[in-house]
């Protein structure tokens, strides 16, 4: 009975309901894949602006990433053993770049870190300017993106079982050592699909980077900013970029699909969590 | 070595108040779910704070709660072993037993540690489950390696939660007498939480009886089987 309710949804089976969604997602694709040969691509990828946009794109995400590992894993960390209400409240913070549009996060950049913003006297006296830099692209990534990984390496810590770290601090670790010898293993499957997640968004990313950056190639003009530059001029150039972009996002995509099988002896007993 | 545990804490509704005191014969605590069992050997582990009270293990003050004396789980000696084991499922056999001497010999080479494990594991008669991960082990090969890896760094005390609780009942009629035996062997002094009064019986433990918080009776199985204090314990000793 349940088995038939599952299988219908009205008159129609439900895999009928389901396609249009479905399509909605692949066609486009499909035609960004089908609409240019790879002789058009070859040329579009001779386009002066797509080594200066690829090379800058993996360089400025890099950094962001290990920027966003480097400063979101004890936020991270510190989000999965705070208390209840602590968490939710700061949860919420780090969830806000999220829903926010890129658009208004660049606008709220320049406001921080712009001539007139809150932080800009102290940059300013410091001869560092960070608008429509290169140091611009990597703040504007790492706004955007870090929620991602925060919100995943967050979730991993908190199903590591308290009752491991109370074993390992019994068997002489401090606290520190109880962390990184079982509680990081134990979450590093989740973060690092935090952090692939988190690498894609800031090499997708547009809005901010654009308001708060600019869009200056070689210094700020990273692949999504090229494809929108290349729309006005060369579209081969533009298909180009989108197609690296598109496999670089399935690569990841795939990657992430395998990563339970990086450490199956972890999989099945890390449980209980630290859910007070 | 004599034992004196008195904590006073509260924790989310659980108002614990207790004292216990032993020596090198073991002593079992028992009580409903939800009575304070767990949460008495965590505090001794060093994992609650309580806000009154002292922990003393033979000449050593653990925590004292008037002259601010608390030490951190790493250097209290306490040998725990959780509910369920708590094995790290990261790491195989070996290294799950010889974790304890990173700490302990931090200048030992990784390869002499995991000898001195593979020697203890023999000692309890498991070497041969060296090699394998937490995830592939039974029930009761969890409990025998969770024992080695808390008595690898010669503990001053034992906290078992509730050892035999998961085990299926032949294995666990070996494991009690397996116990029993290192137990009293070891003259380590112990703290067990238990729900089967044959577990009292085969440590020939002296008993403490917790409710909401309180321990509301204690004495030898004798003393405690004679009077009751209440259904809990009539029903635990199936009188």
């Amino acid at each position: 009975m349940g088995q038939t309710h599952r299988q219908h949804f009205g008159p129609l089976p439900l895999a009928l309901w389901a396609c249009p969604m479905l399509l909605l997602l692949l066609v486009p694709l499909v035609a960004l894949m089908g609409s240019a040969s790879p002789s058009d691509i070859w040329t579009g990828m001779q386009n002066p602006i797509f080594m200066p946009a690829l090379w800058l794109s993996a360089k400025t995400s890099f950094v962001s990433l290990l920027v966003i590992v480097l400063a979101g894993t004890p936020l991270a960390w510190w989000m999965a053993t705070a208390t209840p209400h602590q968490r939710k409240v700061v949860t919420l913070l780090v969830d806000l770049p999220i829903v926010i549009p890129p658009a208004v996060l660049g606008i709220a950049l320049l406001q921080t870190f712009g001539r007139q913003g809150l932080l800009g006297d102290i940059f300013q006296s410091l001869g560092i300017q960070i608008p429509f830099s290169t140091s611009a692209v990597i703040l504007a990534q790492v706004v955007v993106a870090a929620p991602f990984y925060i919100q995943s390496a967050t979730t991993a810590f908190r199903r590591v079982n308290p009752d491991f770290l109370w074993v390992a601090r019994t068997l002489g670790q401090k606290p520190a050592g109880a962390f990184l010898q079982v509680a990081l293993p134990l979450a590093l499957p989740g973060m690092i699909s935090g952090a692939a997640l988190s690498w894609a968004r800031a090499l997708g990313e547009f809005g901010a980077t654009l308001l708060f950056a600019g869009n200056l190639s070689e210094t700020t003009q990273t692949m999504p900013l090229a494809i929108y530059t290349a729309m006005e001029s060369d579209v081969r150039a533009a298909v180009a970029i989108s197609l690296v972009l598109v496999a670089v996002a399935f690569v990841l995509l795939l990657g992430l699909r395998l990563l339970p099988a990086v450490n199956p002896q972890t999989t099945a007993e890390n449980e209980g969590g630290m859910s007070s | 070595m004599k034992w004196q545990a008195v904590l006073q804490m509260q924790l989310c509704s659980l108002s614990l108040d207790v004292s216990l005191q032993g020596d090198e014969k073991p002593t079992a605590l028992i009580g409903p779910n939800g009575s304070g069992k767990t949460t008495v050997l965590r505090a001794l582990a060093g994992a609650h704070k309580p806000s009154a009270g002292h922990i003393r293990l033979g000449e050593r003050v653990l925590f004292d709660g008037e002259q601010d004396v608390w030490l951190a789980p790493e250097i209290r000696g306490m040998g725990y072993v959780p509910q369920g084991y708590a094995l790290f499922p990261h790491l195989n056999v070996l290294d799950n037993v010889s974790f304890g001497l990173r700490a302990q010999q931090p200048n030992t080479p990784s390869n002499q540690r995991r000898q001195s494990a593979l020697s203890l594991l023999k000692k309890l008669q498991c070497d041969h489950l060296a090699s394998r991960w937490p995830k592939a082990l039974s029930g009761g090969e969890k409990q025998r390696v969770a024992l080695a890896r808390a008595l690898m760094v010669q503990p001053d005390f034992l906290l078992l939660d509730e050892p035999l609780s998961a085990l299926d009942a032949t294995v666990r009629r070996q494991l009690r007498s397996y116990l029993s035996e290192m137990l009293i062997t070891n003259t380590t002094p112990s703290l067990i939480v238990t729900q089967d009064a044959k577990d009292i019986q085969a440590l020939n433990a002296s008993i403490y009886v917790m409710q909401s918080g309180r321990i509301v009776q204690q004495g030898t199985i004798e003393e405690v089987k004679a009077e009751p204090a209440n259904d809990f314990v009539a029903e635990f000793f199936n009188i």
